[in-house]
């Protein structure tokens, strides 16, 4: 009897079970997350602007050329600035699933 | 009105666009049909394509060394050319064969866009009209039924885009994942353009599930990576030198933002929608695959800048705007039937004259006939309106050499310039491949491949030249000149214009050897003395350093062409084994004092040779008797 509910005592809860599987889960996405929110979306498309943007004034640089600013790099640093500015209202979107 | 009746007005109206759209489904059948009767290269490099298939089927790489005869390879992977083969039992060896195939190949896109649009939305009339539009847009109705991989491309990557979006199924995800990249692997192995979808889906499952993206991304490089290398040994090389480096041409921004403009302006009602659709969905919604799709394909389409690409460019981004377009309307629709209901009518009512106002931006039609005739009259394009070379057909775009129908004096063109290459019973040095297989001569050359790699300082040229040196080709047909600059030139010195032929709005010009070139001691001969080296060196090859220098240590003016030669060993650290350097007749230089640098040989009828011997003992003891006796050279 003392034997029976023990065992049953032990026997985890459905929710206990959902519980441990999530903490499982959980431990194997603690590096990578679930789902990308948009607050990381917006970092990522920061991220993305100011490289192009960088890479654009960069270019005559790493080029080795000094030929003044082309088309190119006018159309990157617009295009960098454009990204920067479309990620604002996702940071402030917080964790919405992107 | 009552409400019911602007409903119904609308509804009509609505089944009114898509009878539109069914006609230019129609158009393009025509269209079709009438390129599966033309027998040469409707676009330039068609017969090429057929040429790869070919080689395929006589178990030939086409990625082979464009520095030996016939000169020629793909600079495109292999999938689509695989796919036309078995279509050859059925078409023969002809053009047909692609070209029923992209054909087909459209349709399927235009009725998977259609299905795509009907299981999200449930509305038969914008789903019919979204897939419609896929044939219905200028960009696609010209490439469409060609001999040309682009479409299939589309449709892999389609494919790979639909499986992905199902990724989260709770029983078959992870099957669906794997038929995704299956896809997006097909489709970068049928046009290398496919990167920007394999980037979408990729990123469109990091958004979602960023563990099975790694996953799938390291999976798809792997198998990818694999199957690249091992077609770049089985080559030797020539399938990364081909695909790779004779595509990294020069961009040109300019054309890119004209194609953007046309893009915008032809399909501005689709356009609009899926960019407004995309912003919802990054804002108040979820990003959809297709959402990510046809913003990385719309980046993507800027490769229409390079040397080469043009409008088929866009024909992902159209596919993408045209399934984004239909989910944009029916959730207008739906939002405001609930929100608004007066604006929904208004809404109901507009959205087909909408469709109707892009259908007719979008309008392109042969103009003559019984049918287009007055057709072409009734849309105000006006019977006979020609936009290309007096053909019968008109385009909203304006001029462009693709869209019209060829006709039966367009083949008899291209049979007399077969009959006359047959005569010659020698090869042909052509610019179009199906002149070529049509006269039963194999083909030589592939233009834009030279000239590419010719841009990108990967062809040796001399091979090529010294055969036109020799006059081995009984005739050169020329249509655009994309050999690259000392190709055209030996072209020039060796054979000479008799004839000019029209084909498909296209001047053909047909030269013959010439019987009198003089001494001949140009750029023909020069290459052509190269290629007299590299038969009497034992091994390895002779190769040009300089075009424009003076021997060593020799002084004066320069325009004396330095070649080396190094017995295959390409160690560049080491030295050559020997220098030789060309220079003209009237060439002077003052020799160095101590006598260190380069020797004057002497001189034949066309140039002087001076040289240096670094090491030939070992590689080959005799190089400068050699030299002298090959080119007869007096002191």
């Amino acid at each position: 009897m003392c034997g029976w509910r023990r065992q049953t005592d032990l026997t985890p809860s459905p929710l206990l079970r959902q519980e441990t599987r999530l903490r499982r889960e959980g431990a194997r996405y603690a590096i990578i997350a679930p789902m990308i929110t948009k607050r990381q979306l917006g970092y990522l498309f920061i991220a993305i602007g100011l490289l192009i943007s960088a890479g654009a004034i960069g270019a005559n640089l790493i080029g080795g050329r000094d030929a003044g600013f082309g088309p190119f790099q006018i159309i990157g640093i617009g295009a960098g600035v454009v990204i920067i500015l479309m990620a604002i209202p996702l940071i402030k979107l917080g964790n919405r699933p992107a | 009105m009552k409400p019911e009746t602007v409903q119904r007005v609308g509804r009509w109206l609505l089944y009114f666009t898509v009878a539109v759209f069914v006609l230019y489904l129609i158009i393009y059948v025509v269209y079709a049909a009438a390129l599966f009767q033309f027998p040469y290269d409707y676009d330039q490099g068609e017969g090429f394509e057929l040429n790869d298939s070919l080689l395929f089927l006589q178990g030939q790489w086409p990625y082979r060394s464009n520095e030996v005869f016939p000169f020629y390879a793909s600079n495109y992977p292999p999938l689509f050319h695989w796919l036309v083969m078995p279509l050859f039992a059925i078409f023969g060896p002809t053009l047909t064969a692609g070209r029923v195939l992209s054909f087909v190949v459209t349709l399927l896109i235009a009725c998977l866009v259609g299905r795509v649009v009907y299981t999200q939305t449930r509305h038969k009339p914008i789903a019919a009209i979204s897939g419609l539009m896929v044939l219905a847009s200028n960009f696609i109705y010209h490439v469409g039924p060609l001999y040309r991989q682009h479409m299939t491309m589309v449709l892999f990557e389609l494919l790979a885009v639909i499986f992905s979006a199902r990724y989260a199924d709770p029983k078959r995800g992870k099957w669906f994942i794997f038929l995704s990249l299956a896809m997006l692997l097909a489709a970068g192995y049928t046009k290398q353009l496919s990167v920007a979808t394999v980037a979408a889906v990729l990123f469109f499952l990091f958004l979602r599930a960023p563990r099975k993206a790694i996953l799938a991304g390291f999976g798809l490089a792997l198998a990818a990576g694999s199957i690249f290398f091992l077609i770049d040994a089985a080559t030797q090389g020539q399938w990364f030198i081909n695909t790779m480096t004779a595509n990294a041409n020069a961009y040109d921004y300019r054309q890119a933002l004209d194609l953007y403009r046309q893009f915008f302006t032809l399909h501005f009602f689709t356009a609009a929608l899926a960019i407004g659709y995309s912003f919802y969905q990054l804002y108040w919604d979820r990003l959809s695959v297709y959402t990510i799709w046809f913003g990385f394909t719309l980046i993507n389409s800027a490769l229409a800048g390079k040397w080469g690409a043009g409008e088929s460019y866009f024909a992902t981004a159209i596919v993408a705007s045209c399934i984004l377009s239909g989910f944009a309307v029916v959730k207008l629709k739906e939002a405001l039937a609930i929100k608004q209901p007066r604006t929904a009518l208004i809404v109901s009512f507009a959205i087909p004259l909408l469709y109707l106002a892009q259908a007719y931006s979008l309008r392109h039609l042969p103009t003559e006939g019984p049918v287009f005739g007055p057709l072409a009259d009734l849309i105000g394009v006006g019977r006979g309106a020609s936009v290309y070379a007096g053909y019968p057909y008109y385009d909203s775009l304006g001029y462009t050499q693709v869209g019209h129908l060829p006709t039966a004096e367009d083949t008899a063109a291209g049979d007399r310039i077969v009959s006359m290459i047959k005569a010659t019973g020698k090869p042909v040095l052509s610019e179009e491949a199906l002149l070529a297989l049509r006269a039963d001569q194999p083909v030589v050359t592939n233009p834009t491949q030279l000239l590419n790699l010719w841009n990108n300082q990967a062809l040796d040229p001399t091979e090529l030249i010294a055969s036109i040196d020799r006059q081995d080709y009984g005739l050169v047909v020329l249509r655009a000149q994309f050999y690259p600059p000392p190709v055209l030139q030996a072209i020039g010195a060796r054979y000479e214009p008799i004839d000019d032929i029209l084909m498909n709005g296209f001047q053909y010009r047909i030269l013959a050897p010439r019987a009198d070139y003089g001494a001949g001691c140009d750029e023909a001969r020069f290459y052509g003395s190269i290629s007299q080296l590299n038969a009497i060196a034992p091994q390895g090859f002779f190769r040009v350093l300089d075009r424009d220098t003076t021997p060593i240590g020799w002084s004066g003016p320069p325009g004396v062409s330095e070649l080396e030669y190094r017995a295959g060993d390409t160690d560049v650290s080491r030295g050559p084994y020997y220098r030789l350097w060309i220079a003209p007749l009237n060439w002077q230089g003052q020799p160095p004092a101590d006598e260190s640098g380069a020797k004057r040989l002497g001189q034949n009828a066309c140039f002087q040779f001076f040289d240096k011997i670094e090491d030939t003992d070992f590689a080959w003891p005799t190089a400068r008797p050699d030299v002298l006796k090959t080119f007869e050279i007096e002191p």
